[in-house]
């Protein structure tokens, strides 16, 4: 394994920081909205998090560009999920935890008062590191259950909806014949790629990927990755990752964390190849971590 | 390759004396053990064996669908006692679940660890509340005349049914919570990504996941109920016929059995051994019903080319086996 990203495709380089600066390439098939005044999709400002007393994410500001994918590595600990989980306001179910700063999703306030949880749930949507497709539910009623449980009742939207989603996670051809069995009755692989069509089901503008392969075999890995480049036409996409071949496969910028600081953040290529902290280049090098 | 030779002595070899002592001393533990098993069991067989040989010869139609026949004729049924038995279970059954299951859903999915864990001694607590005490306590708070402001004032259905219930509510919010823990939070969370509210994910994922061991642990409170004969005496009193309503006494199958077992007929004796009959079978058949649908789930087996699916569909199983689990404690 080589953690060099020098075969790194010159597609997935992006414009250089700051963030703001970023905007769609025209190749990725998204017509860039707005061109003259790229905004980032999600602008997160000062974010600190803390665990009763402890102080998980310290002073975080980060803007994640609209429609690519956006990387956060770090050694384990240092508060990726966290900071990710933060982005839907999961962490706010801990017990204890506080957050300060201000985090806004295409220009809206996440934190404000009169801002509904679950609201901002439906525009961010998540995908975690073990598949937990629902037990109870086919796979087309685990598809739509973010749909049907927010009250939508025709059928045949909701049957479009299953298909289209399925499609956008590559699961449709593999289920189209069985969608009325049990969504655990699928592989490791195909019950995380129903996950990832469960959330994309919703049509969030935010995709957040928790350590998405990490208990996934190779093969099943790969696919989930080829996805990511696929799902980064209409969505943003942040994901954790531990592995650093990973973030070069992947990421169009990548974040690195440490000791719940952000300390670097740039086009992946320039991440890997040229690191200005040294604290980056300990970590890519695997001296540390 | 050739097999090492049987007399070869290698490390930690023993002589043939110590190995026979060993060998010996561990299967007379096995057979204590399988004895001590064999005696678990023993008292099923034995009552169930007892019952039907003294009260299946009295079991006939006119049992099941009979009013008793006149003091001291022979013959007749107690239809009434049954039709009473399954109207005070299915009220205290209406009463008890909701409480019971929305208690618990509060306690796992809402509220804090101190309350829940005060809730739950609490709980524990009435679980280990002899039935005669619910009696009494029932019989002063809704029979006697100016007993309280819910006070029927005098035996009744409706003062039977509420004593059952707040003899379920307990054990029904204990093992409805027992399995509502056993559900895996990371199901929690993905529904919470999604935007769902919060109770809609109480209700349609969480309960519904954890739907198997929730019936269990109803079923098996209602077999306990079924049988309750203290609470009973100081509230549902009994009847030897139908009742009109639910403010009046009601004839109910334990009832019934004390009545006749201690009248001085042989008839009435004959019939008590039978209703006890059917009241096993009742309980029997709940048990036996239970295992049915929590097998069935089990051998639903997914596609095995991946430990997930088992694991997952472990849950449903466990969570539905659990409820009779902590039925028995
Ligand atoms: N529920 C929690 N309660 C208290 N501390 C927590 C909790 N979750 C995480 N932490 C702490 O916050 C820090 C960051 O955790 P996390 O974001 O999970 O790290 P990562 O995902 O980078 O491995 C860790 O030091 C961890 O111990
Ligand atoms: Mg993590």
């Amino acid at each position: 394994m080589n953690d060099q990203p020098a075969a790194l495709p010159e597609t997935s380089v992006k414009a250089t920081l700051p963030a703001s600066a970023y905007m769609n390439s025209p190749d990725r098939g998204a017509p860039p909205p707005a061109a003259s005044q790229p905004k980032p999709a999600i602008d997160a400002r000062n974010v600190n998090i803390f665990y009763g007393q402890k102080h998980a994410v310290i002073d975080v500001t980060l803007g994640i560009p609209t429609k690519s994918v956006t990387a956060i590595i770090g050694p384990s600990g240092c508060g990726k999920s966290t900071f990710l989980r933060c982005l839907n306001r999961l962490h706010e179910l801990i017990p204890g935890s506080r957050m300060n700063g201000t985090i806004l999703l295409n220009g809206d306030d996440l934190y404000a008062p009169t801002v509904d949880p679950t609201v901002v749930r439906r525009r961010v949507g998540m995908v975690f590191q073990k598949s937990n497709p629902f037990p109870t539910m086919s796979i087309a009623d685990n598809v739509t259950v973010g749909l049907r449980l927010n009250g939508v009742r025709d059928r045949a939207f909701l049957r479009e909806r299953t298909e289209d989603a399925l499609r956008k996670a590559a699961l449709w051809d593999e289920v189209k014949n069985d969608l009325g069995k049990p969504g655990i009755s699928l592989s490791g692989g195909q019950q995380q790629r129903l996950c990832i069509a469960r959330a994309v089901a919703v049509q969030p503008e935010v995709l957040l990927m928790d350590e998405p392969t990490s208990a996934l075999d190779p093969i099943a890995t790969v696919k989930v990755e080829e996805l990511m480049n696929e799902l980064k036409r209409n969505f943003t996409i942040v994901i954790v990752t531990h592995s650093m071949q990973q973030a070069t496969r992947v990421a169009d910028q990548t974040a690195f964390f440490y000791l719940g600081r952000l300390v670097e953040y740039a086009p992946t290529r320039e991440l890997f190849n040229n690191p200005k902290q040294k604290q980056t280049e300990a970590y890519i090098t695997g001296r540390f971590g | 390759m050739s097999a090492p030779s049987a007399s070869k002595s290698y490390p930690g070899q023993v002589s043939e004396g110590l190995r026979r002592w060993r060998k010996g001393k561990s299967a007379l533990v096995t057979f204590l053990c399988c004895i001590c098993a064999v005696i678990v069991v023993t008292p099923l067989a034995l009552v169930f064996g007892y019952l039907v040989f003294k009260g299946a010869g009295s079991l006939n139609w006119d049992f099941f669908t009979k009013l008793p026949a006149p003091v001291g004729e022979v013959g007749g049924g107690i239809v009434h006692a049954i039709v009473g038995s399954m109207i005070l279970v299915t009220l205290a059954a209406l009463i008890g679940v909701p409480v019971g299951v929305l208690g618990a859903l509060y306690l796992t999915e809402y509220s804090g660890p101190r309350f829940a864990s005060c809730v739950r001694l609490g709980a524990d607590i009435l679980n280990g509340v002899p039935s005669i005490v619910w009696g009494i306590v029932a019989y002063a708070i809704l029979v006697l005349p100016h007993g309280s402001p819910f006070s029927v004032g005098h035996f009744s259905a409706i003062a039977g049914a509420i004593a059952l219930a707040f003899i379920m509510i307990p054990l029904i919010l204990r093992t409805t919570e027992e399995v509502l823990l056993l559900v895996p939070n990371g199901y929690r969370e993905a529904a919470l990504a999604l935007g769902i509210a919060r109770w809609k994910i109480s209700a349609r994922i969480v309960a519904k996941t954890a739907l198997r061991g929730i019936l269990t642990g109803v079923l098996l409170a209602v077999a306990r109920v079924a049988g309750e004969t203290a609470p009973l005496l100081f509230t549902a009193l009994g009847n030897s016929g139908w009742s009109q309503s639910l403010k009046e006494p009601i004839a109910a199958l334990p009832l019934q059995i004390f009545t006749y077992a201690i009248s001085p007929y042989d008839d009435w004796h004959r019939q008590a051994w039978a209703a006890a009959l059917v009241l096993l079978l009742f309980v029997l058949g709940l048990n036996v019903s239970l295992r049915f649908f929590t097998r069935e789930r089990v051998s639903a087996q997914p596609k095995a080319d991946s430990d997930k699916p088992t694991a997952a569909d472990a849950v449903v199983a466990t969570v539905a086996t659990r409820g009779a689990a902590v039925q028995v404690q």
